[in-house]
């Protein structure tokens, strides 16, 4: 009998709250090897919140979450991101006083990756990441991410703020390290960007996952996408 | 004025090594220790202690630092589980609750007796310029030198000096990005410990060694560290050594040197008002 390979990130049952208030409410899902999920919803539907917990930034409150079949839902940060999971945090999270090459080293000895997967960086190596324009600070947060090699990553609003063509740039790094073998949890506000780069997306609307779908699907015929995203939002407008 | 110099190289030295222990703690951890020379004092008491003993003066000291990193590092460890996720106030008031268990601690054990510090170099010395420098002076001041370009080297020569940096600035980035961040926050805190034990072994011989008093050190400490802004380690190692020379060259005028030992206040406070000139400034425009 042969047993199936667990897939590289398991969430089960998830349950957040912050400040005595459910925010994330029996999320379940699973991301295999170069496998991109994207989790879309509207402001405070509790995306952050859900990858915050997977990566031990906050506690889950109820449920689990599994790396590689091993269970790591009280595992500290450090064994977490030892275990291979890296977390690309929201609103561009550099070391502002350390320089590009600092803020690389944190997290790798070998920098060249980095430099490789985005050359404009390699100039600007010894420039504070505070000087750094918004899409270049986006560079570095994801160049260092990734060039601890995580066998499952973790992206929160990746585009924010950011122009079409960096984006672009972004999205390419984050499919460059799927094909690698990564699997990819990707937190995203505009659903073009999570269409563009996901093979399956969820739709979060106040902590709770209303339409999982493939990404082929909601490509082809995205009113259902739509009526998840937009009518729920409508919804919560009304009341 | 050379004199007074050459006077106050010693208490300089331990100043400034304990201003430097602030620095560090502060800015990498971001915890304001107030029980940095009390955990220094109960090493250099250890170290008396045991050559009263009759234990080799370089034995004793390797002790006392020793005790002394290992009361940081237990510090250190408190600091990294129980207070975590609390905010600089609380960590820092902390301090003052273990600053006042030391002290107690401190004064049961070794009394408040001063006791005598023998010179590591039995009182050897040079003439320079017609000032005697005890061997004892030089390597304070050299130790202290070495404790400063130490922590810059580290600080920004080396993948441990920038991970502590990256900590300091956020360190739950940090740690989710693989940092250690509680192995590295007990490293600082024993390090520091290590630090301050050997600024109060440094001070022992140029003044009475109370229990009391050397806790007391912290003043001047936290001036230099002040000056330093908590982030500068040669500006506060500088200051340490001017300090310690004010307090020294003031006990040559007799109306003033029984004041002397305000001078670490009037300097908090004089660099206080300075810090704040522009905004009183602005506000009697």
């Amino acid at each position: 009998m042969s047993s199936a390979k667990p897939p590289v990130l398991a969430v089960r049952d998830l349950v957040v709250v912050r400040g005595g208030v459910p925010v994330v409410r029996r999320v379940t899902l699973e991301v295999g090897t170069s496998e991109v999920m994207a989790i879309v919803g509207p402001n405070g539907s509790g995306k952050t919140s859900m990858l915050e917990a997977v990566s031990g930034v906050v506690k889950a409150s109820g449920g689990s979450v599994a790396l590689h079949g091993s269970d790591i839902t009280r595992a500290s940060r450090r064994r977490r991101s030892r275990l291979g999971l890296g977390h690309v945090r929201q609103g561009r999270a550099v070391f502002s006083d350390l320089s590009v090459e600092e803020n690389l080293r944190v997290a790798a000895r070998d920098t060249d990756p980095a430099y490789e997967m985005f050359p404009e960086l390699r100039a600007r190596s010894s420039t504070p990441a505070r000087e750094l324009s918004g899409g270049e600070q986006q560079m570095l947060v994801l160049a260092r991410t990734l060039i601890a090699r995580p066998s499952c990553l973790l992206i929160d609003e990746i585009s924010l703020g950011l122009a079409p063509t960096v984006v672009r740039r972004l999205t390419g790094a984050v499919k460059e390290a799927a094909r690698a073998g990564a699997a990819v949890l990707l937190v995203e506000q505009y659903t073009s960007v999570a269409l563009d780069v996901a093979d399956a997306v969820s739709v979060l609307v106040r902590g709770e996952t209303v339409l999982s779908e493939h990404a082929d699907v909601l490509r082809e015929d995205p009113r259902e996408l739509q009526r998840a995203y937009m009518g729920t939002a409508a919804d919560a407008a009304g009341k | 004025m050379i004199r007074s110099l050459a006077a106050s190289l010693g208490s300089g030295a331990a100043y400034a090594l304990f201003g430097v222990c602030i620095v560090l703690v502060y800015r990498l951890t971001g915890t304001l220790n107030f029980a940095i020379t009390a955990v220094g004092a109960i090493g250099a008491f250890t170290m008396l202690v045991l050559v009263e003993t009759g234990t080799a003066t370089v034995a004793a000291a390797a002790v006392a630092v020793a005790m002394g990193a290992a009361i940081g590092a237990l510090m250190g460890t408190l600091f990294a589980t129980w207070f975590r996720d609390s905010e600089r106030l609380t960590r820092s008031t902390v301090t003052i609750a273990v600053l006042l268990g030391l002290l107690a601690a401190g004064f049961r054990v070794f009394g408040d007796n001063p006791r005598v510090a023998r010179p590591f170099f039995g009182g050897r010395f040079e003439e320079i310029a017609g000032v005697r420098v005890t061997y004892d002076t030089a390597m304070a001041v050299l130790l202290a030198l070495a404790v400063g370009t130490a922590a810059s080297l580290v600080m920004h020569r080396t993948r441990v000096g920038i991970r502590l940096r990256a900590m300091a600035e956020d360190s739950v980035t940090a740690e989710v990005d693989g940092v250690p961040v509680g192995g590295l926050t007990v490293a600082v805190w024993g390090v520091s410990g290590a630090i301050a034990a050997l600024g109060a072994i440094l001070v022992g011989p140029s003044r009475p060694a109370a229990f009391a008093p050397l806790v007391f050190l912290l003043l001047p400490g936290l001036a230099a560290a002040l000056a330093g802004r908590f982030s500068r380690v040669w500006t506060t190692l500088g200051t340490g050594f001017v300090i310690a020379f004010l307090e020294a060259h003031s006990g040559r005028f007799s109306d003033i040197s029984r004041y002397r030992g305000t001078i670490p206040f009037l300097f908090i406070l004089g660099l206080l008002l300075w810090q704040r000139r522009a905004e009183s400034w602005d506000d009697a425009r």
